[in-house]
């Protein structure tokens, strides 16, 4: 993320303006630091990440600040007096920009810009590359950085020719010569800058003389030039040498010591930054002391796992198999035994009786919409319930219109269909018809009763136009449903019944849920007067309930011994569990 | 010319699409209150729209799943040998359904595939309630003490043995389920109504816009 420099809005990477206010996020020219080369804002004075100075010494470029760097150009022509500085050189030394060309050796006069050599932190280094008059005045212009600038007058010394000239030059104008260096005849090179002789013999290889031209051999810059030390300075540095110092064993420099010291002064120019004020606390040097300790402290065996906590994952792992067992045992037995105990000892809830008393009031060829609402995964309680309801329905010879708002409900409905009007004798499409699956969601009954029928709907086993079935003769419009029957293996479908048909169209409505369902039907159920479920079933023990209402026993109180048995399988697994609970307690004491 | 297109490009995304659902929402939603020959005709119109989208949805979701698990096999991803098999019975059961949903193929599938293991997963609940009953239905406190007790009232209120062993434990079961239960998800039903109330308010004043993808809403 890039934040806005104006307003501080977060943007995308590589955003180019801002999306919250439209400043540009990429400044126009960014300085570039010339030590390390990062990216700085282009009103940064020192490099983010090195702490290098990107502008001169005194800010931008001043009609004072030239007089500034001449001034520290002086004191360095002052070490040099005879050596010719041509005024390109000394532009380059006067335009901040040049810092960035520290790196290039033919333009390192800019180590002698004012703002590179204001950042050279320590002075002793600086002392190895100018004059002590020179490290003086740099000295000062740090000291003045805010200061006005230095006047001639104030120094008290002649400013050279070439200066005054370059001073009448405007800075636009100066004219592009190429560059000139101060050339030096063979024997006035310095000792200390002689080529040692297999160096040279090795360059005489390489770049044979051409007989009849002169080359010229030593060409030395001015920037090298105001690097040798005085006869006075060249003791001093002698004196200052460690006996230590590595000296230089090959190349121009062999021979010479402390020629790598410059290098740091060269290419790092840091500022060591103040330190912030530091304090601590008594719990910090306990904290500190602890830490020190710890990290100090032999590293410790790994921790062996204890023969207990295996024999107790056996154990857990174990007593949920016996669990598991005694469930299977608690299901399968009843059924391999056929026992029919629980049918002499079941009942009928209120909610049951309700729902039996409102298919038994029906007229005899009343027609009743049915919404097979559910998947298979709740099959098991579900069909029994369906299976008993329709069994009912068709005993009170109605005509029965299924449809679903699951997509496997329709096939699961199809086949109790196929099951129970075998029986009694009812065929489809006269007596039954299933008009499959109906898309809509959350607004898919809405859209069932609104219109209803619709010619064009097809039914699920044919494929044939719902118009072209004879039942279709019984229904004119939604008034004509004179109950709706729902099971809903979840309570969404069953609230989506209630909202949008039940509730506006005030058609009487039963329902057939799943026991999870339950505590979200009931309050339906129990409503005051305006009871929105007439009737209500719930789970395979509602089935169960059913088919003992009817005085027809079938699968459901069938399986009512299987369910017993894991009831009370259940619940004396808790009373089981809390007795070892409390064992274990009073063991750990 | 950019803050011109930065204009219609907001509309088109936000402002657009908020018109139109506040309009057809408050349509529907004036539909339900007034019965209105017009309105009730645009209503109709509207939901039977929904019915219609949800239709290409399914198809889009199909289209989705078998995109995703192309890609999953042509990058050898993870897992990669299942989303054949995903694949080739999804084209399978697509193929044998275009004939119509109650195709011998397709009804044989239903009943030997789909049909046995989704009971047979919803049947693994009756072996982890067990054994969660037994590890976690614990005495510590007056609130534990409660549900357990109401747990197992209900357990065996629920089935004839309970009848069996007293008359108490089926009326007990009764009264926990028709009163502190009715009372309890009564609450939440009015809470789950209010909370729609409001979201049907701040969807209509454009408050929060669940259409509008990234950025939809302004809280």
């Amino acid at each position: 993320m890039i934040d806005c420099p104006n307003c501080g809005a977060s943007n995308k990477e590589e955003s180019k303006f801002c999306g919250n206010c439209g400043q540009p996020l990429v400044a126009a020219s960014e300085m570039v630091c010339p030590m390390c080369g990062t990216e700085n804002p282009p009103e940064s004075t020192t490099c983010s990440q090195c702490g290098a100075r990107l502008v001169p010494l005194g800010g931008p470029p001043s009609e004072e600040q030239p007089e500034l760097v001449e001034e520290e150009v002086a004191a360095v022509e002052g070490v040099e007096e005879e050596e010719v500085v041509e005024p390109e050189e000394v532009e380059g030394v006067l335009e901040p920009g040049a810092v960035e060309d520290i790196p290039e050796p033919e333009d390192v006069e800019g180590i002698l810009e004012p703002g590179a050599v204001e950042d050279i932190p320590e002075p002793e280094e600086v002392e190895e590359i100018l004059e002590p008059e020179a490290v003086e005045e740099v000295a000062e212009a740090e000291e003045a950085e805010e200061a006005p600038a230095v006047s001639e007058g104030e120094l008290g010394e002649p400013i050279p020719p070439w200066l005054e000239k370059l001073k009448e030059l405007p800075a636009e104008e100066t004219p592009e010569e190429p560059k000139a260096r101060v050339r030096l005849a063979r024997a006035e090179l310095p000792e200390w800058l002689e080529i040692p002789p297999d160096f040279e013999d090795m360059l005489s290889e390489v770049a044979p003389t051409v007989e009849g031209e002169e080359l010229e051999r030593a060409e030395i810059p001015s920037w090298l030039e105001a690097m040798r030390p005085g006869e006075a300075e060249e003791d001093a540095i002698a004196a200052e040498e460690p006996e230590g110092a590595p000296a230089e064993s090959t190349g121009l420099l062999r021979g010479l010591k402390g020629t790598l010291a410059i290098e740091p002064a060269l290419t790092i120019a840091r500022r060591a930054k103040p330190l912030p004020p530091f304090s601590f606390s008594a719990f910090d040097v306990d904290r500190a002391q602890t830490f020190a300790r710890v990290v100090k402290e032999p590293g410790r065996a790994k921790a062996k796992i204890v023969g207990p906590r295996r024999v107790e994952a056996l154990a857990a792992t174990t007593l949920r198999w016996i669990i598991y067992l005694i469930i299977s045992i608690a299901v399968a037995v009843p059924i391999l035994l056929g026992s029919n105990w629980a049918a002499a000892n079941m009942g009928a809830t209120a909610p049951t009786v309700a729902m039996y008393d409102a298919i038994e009031g029906l007229d005899e060829g009343a027609v009743v919409l049915i919404s097979h609402d559910y998947t298979p995964g709740v099959a098991a309680e579900m069909i029994p319930q369906a299976e008993a309801v329709l069994n009912h329905l068709m005993e009170r010879q109605g005509r029965l219109i299924n449809i679903s708002l699951t997509a496997e409900g329709s096939r699961l409905a199809q086949q109790v269909f196929e099951e129970v009007a075998e029986a009694h004798g009812y065929v489809y499409g006269e007596d039954y018809l299933n008009l499959g699956y109906m898309v809509g969601a959350e607004v898919g009954p809405r859209s069932i009763v609104e219109g209803f029928p619709r010619p064009t709907w097809t039914d699920f086993v044919e494929q044939r136009p719902f118009s072209e079935f004879p039942i279709a003769d019984y229904v004119g419009s939604i008034e004509d449903i004179e109950l709706i029957v729902e099971f809903a293996g979840g309570p969404e479908f069953l609230r989506l019944w209630l909202e949008q048909v039940q509730g506006p169209y005030q058609l009487p409505m039963v329902a057939g849920v799943s026991a999870t369902a339950d505590p979200f039907a009931r309050p339906y159920y129990h409503n005051g007067s305006r009871k929105q479920l007439q009737g209500l079933i719930t789970g395979l023990v509602g089935a169960a309930e059913y088919e003992w209402q009817r005085g027809q026993p079938a699968s459901a109180l069938a399986s009512m011994d299987s369910q017993s048995l894991v009831h009370i399988t259940i619940a004396l697994l808790i009373l089981f569990g809390n007795v070892a609970y409390f064992i274990g307690k009073l063991r750990k004491g | 010319m950019r803050r011109i297109v930065n204009a219609i490009s907001i509309g088109m995304k936000r402002t657009i699409p908020m018109s139109i659902a506040i309009a057809i929402g408050s349509l529907v939603l004036i539909d339900f209150f007034f019965d209105e020959r017009h309105i009730n005709a645009l209503g109709g119109f509207f939901v039977d729209s929904v019915v219609i989208i949800v239709a290409f949805a399914l198809l889009l979701g199909l289209l989705n799943v078998l995109i995703v698990h192309f890609r999953r096999i042509g990058r050898r991803q993870e897992g990669w040998p299942y989303s054949i098999f995903l694949v080739a019975i999804a084209l399978v059961v697509v193929v044998a359904g275009i004939s119509g949903p109650e195709t011998d193929i397709v009804t044989w599938i239903f009943d030997n595939v789909q049909f046995p293991l989704q009971a047979a997963i919803f049947s693994l609940l009756a072996f982890y309630v067990a054994t969660a009953a037994y590890r976690a239905f614990r005495f510590r406190s007056f609130e534990s003490i409660a549900f357990i007790l109401a747990a197992v009232v209900v357990l065996l209120g629920q089935v004839p043995i309970g009848r069996y062993l007293s008359d108490l434990l089926p009326a007990a079961k009764e009264w926990i389920l028709d009163v502190p239960a009715t009372a309890g998800v009564r609450g939440i039903i009015i809470g789950v109504a209010l909370g729609t109330i409001a979201t049907g308010v701040r969807v209509l004043m454009g408050f929060d816009r669940p259409y509008g993808g990234e950025e939809s809403s302004d809280q």
